[in-house]
């Protein structure tokens, strides 16, 4: 049998009327859910005392307000010091991983095998055609591209093979990807007034896989792909929204990147005699169109000022010959048809 | 610890014995509508942590679940936190998934996933590896949650080696997956394992003490090569369909090479069913026997259920599971609609509705002498384990 008497919870034999137990209604605690209430005191946490009827555990709850609150268990002070051992090492790792990864990846980039290259450049065109569409096949636009991405490639001081192919979406745009893979989105070639002005972009993308900026971009992802899958909850919604968070702020390379590959993409127009004025338009006309059309935000948000590049183009312009035929051209054009 | 102290649950009445009947067997008074908030919020707080609060949300669910779920009138406790998950989650990360990463990475970098064989070595050993820890996790987890349970006060717990356990689990795992009809006999020793090693205070559960899993175990493989046999001739059919277009191409065109002789047998196997009569005789025969096969499973598995939980005594108690097959689909296939609607966020909810199913659908005999049951001997704080027993992988 069990009384309320004063600030005392008597626990009796229900035959012998002989007390059992008495507990200190301001240490008893409510630890079972909605079933009837099952009782404990921190004087002996190992007794339990199960309350039949609503009535009386209402009544306490109504005596001591705190009867509801979590009972602290004593094991958690014994891992408090491991926890602090663990959480540094977790916090080491991951600042470690987010500094190390910008530094490393340029130097991992320059040593990647022409086997690792082309791997992942495999990976990044399937990700472009899974999200964007499949490559055109006009042969004779694909005869032209090709050509012209082989005379600008030609003055390289150390020979790349170039995979260019053309992408059917109306997105403006273009992408250097690992191991020499170049992709132009048809929106950029649909946008382009004359051949000069593809040769100046497609002379941009070769500098960025010359100068290796796509492997060095697949290194930086690769670390901090590392931190995500070890730390967040696998497979879940969230890893997924991480990554792809990730992936925004990392898709882009830096603005030195983007002048280092402009200052050679001059070099190679000018060496293969193919005239830089186209580029110094296209940026005019960029200049002219960023912020009214979003479509281009995208792929110029990180390059540099347009304004600069256009001055920057304008002060390297060089004469030459047209980048293209005039039946070439056509082709290019009609790549996607 | 006092018999006493143990023991004043017996609601004063002086009663050491319970009597099943005056208590009820197995109630769970907890609802899945009743978690809704709780699940949302966890939801909430693990986007912002980029998952990191699921320790933390993984223990308020067990909270809920273990403090509703009635035992002979008596709730369990749940007394893990969060802390010590994410520890032993961090222990894991540390100690295993760490160096493998950095090892991986090394052997990718150097090229040496390049070379098949290499690589196909490679893979088996860490695969052979990681099915191993999840047997050793597995039975760790258990543990934990085992420790952190109580009845009346009475501290649960399990003994047995995880190493050793990890050992069955890989020697099950690859014996089922070249013949799956170990499957029964792969079950009931696992259960087996795991039983006899709980306990509850200073007593353990006996699994079949009068020896009668044989018995059941015959019982049992009938249920299973009911199952077994769909399952083989449902996965047979689209075989022998196309072993019989392989052979008519190439009787037809006998210059074909295998591969063309193949691709003309594959593309011809979809007209195959819209236009001859055993077409589609065959194609009928095999959508019944594709619908059959979870049937079959879960009839099956309703036997095991009932099966291993008959076999498991605890001092005068035992177990009986008396839910029919089509309460039983129903539970199963309820859960994972739900899972599949909340893009497994409602994980707690499925959990919710299978503690009440059990709670309805398990009945508890016998009698039960309380005064034969003492604390167990060794408190878990000072176990000297530490961290050891917090590896839990386990996702309830």
């Amino acid at each position: 049998m069990v009384r309320v008497e004063l600030e005392n919870l008597q626990i009796s034999d229900l035959q012998t009327a002989e007390l059992i137990q008495r507990w200190l209604i301001s240490e008893t605690r409510w630890i079972s859910g909605k079933g009837p209430a099952a009782l404990t005191t921190a004087k002996t946490p190992d007794a339990r005392l199960i309350l039949k009827r609503p009535t009386l555990a209402n009544k306490l709850l109504d005596l001591n307000p705190d009867l509801k609150k979590p009972v602290k268990s004593a094991k958690s002070q014994k891992t408090h010091k491991m926890a602090w051992v663990l959480g540094i090492c977790a916090v080491v790792l991951i600042v470690g991983l987010l500094a190390m990864a910008p530094l490393l990846s340029g130097p991992l980039a320059k040593m990647a095998t022409d086997d690792w290259r082309q791997r992942i450049g495999k990976q990044s065109s399937a990700q472009i055609e899974a999200f964007l569409g499949k490559s055109c096949s006009g042969d004779q636009g694909q005869v032209a591209f090709s050509d012209l991405a082989r005379r600008l490639a030609y003055h390289l001081p150390v020979s790349e093979k170039l995979n260019v192919k053309v992408i059917d979406n109306d997105m403006v745009n273009a992408f250097a990807l690992s191991g020499g893979n170049i992709r132009f989105i048809r929106g950029l070639i649909d946008e382009a007034n004359d051949p000069d002005e593809i040769a100046g972009v497609l002379a941009h993308e070769i500098a960025h896989v010359a100068l290796r900026h796509p492997e060095e971009l697949a290194f930086r992802n690769m670390g901090y792909d590392i931190l995500l899958s070890t730390f967040a909850d696998s497979g879940a919604v969230t890893e997924v929204a991480a990554s792809a968070g990730i992936m925004l702020v990392n898709a882009a390379y830096s603005r030195e990147a983007e002048s280092a590959a402009d200052a050679l993409a001059f070099q190679l127009l000018k060496e293969a005699n193919i005239s830089s004025t186209g580029m110094a338009s296209f940026f005019a006309r960029i200049e002219k169109k960023e912020g009214t059309s979003p479509r281009f935000l995208k792929y110029f948000n990180s390059h540099p000022a347009t304004g600069k590049r256009r001055e920057a183009a304008t002060a390297h312009a060089s004469e030459g010959y047209a980048a293209l035929s005039v039946k070439s051209w056509q082709a290019l054009k009609a790549i996607c048809d | 610890m006092t018999e006493q102290q143990n023991d004043p649950a017996s609601d004063g009445s002086g009663v050491n014995t319970i009597k099943h009947k005056a208590f009820g067997d197995i109630i769970f008074h907890g609802r899945a509508r009743e978690i809704i908030g709780l699940v949302f919020r966890n939801f909430v707080l693990n986007i912002f942590t980029i998952g990191f609060y699921r320790f933390w949300a993984r223990t308020k669910v067990r909270r809920y679940l273990w403090e509703n779920m009635y035992i002979m009138g008596s709730p369990l406790e749940y007394t893990g936190t969060g802390r010590e998950l994410f520890l032993g989650f961090l222990m894991i990360i540390f100690v295993i998934f760490l160096p493998y990463a950095v090892l991986n990475g090394f052997l990718d970098g150097m090229g040496y996933l390049q070379d098949t064989s290499t690589s196909f070595w490679i893979s088996l050993g860490t695969g052979a590896i990681f099915v191993y820890l999840i047997g050793v996790a597995s039975y760790r987890a258990r543990r934990y949650r085992l420790t952190r349970t109580r009845w009346r006060g009475i501290r649960a717990g399990q003994t047995g080696s995880s190493w050793k356990y990890g050992l069955w689990y890989i020697l099950y795992t690859y014996l089922t997956a070249i013949l799956g009809l170990i499957m029964p006999w792969k079950n009931m020793h696992l259960w087996r394992l795991r039983t006899k090693n709980t306990f509850v205070g200073n007593r353990y559960f006996v699994f079949d003490p009068d020896n009668q899993a044989r018995k059941c175990l015959v019982g049992l493989y009938k249920n299973f090569t009911v199952f077994w046999l769909i399952l083989t001739t449902s996965v047979t059919v689209p075989v022998i369909a196309f072993w019989y277009l392989y052979q008519t191409a190439s009787n037809r065109y006998p210059g074909l090479t295998s591969e063309e002789a193949g691709s003309i047998a594959g593309s011809n196997i979809g007209s195959m069913f819209d236009k001859d009569v055993y077409g589609y005789i065959l194609l009928t025969i095999w959508v019944i026997l594709l619908l059959a096969a979870p049937v079959a499973l879960a009839w099956y598995k309703l036997h095991e259920t009932r099966a291993l939980m008959q076999l498991t005594t605890f001092e005068g108690l035992r177990l009986s599971f008396r839910a029919g097959l089509f309460k039983f689909l129903g539970m199963y296939v309820g859960n994972l609609v739900i899972t599949i609607c909340t893009l497994g966020f409602g994980t707690a909810f499925t959990q919710v509705r299978f503690a009440r199913f059990v709670g309805r659908h398990t009945d508890i005999n016998g009698e039960l002498d309380l005064a034969t049951i003492m604390q167990s001997d060794d408190d878990d704080i000072s176990n000297g384990e530490g961290l050891a027993d917090a590896f839990d992988m386990g996702a309830v």
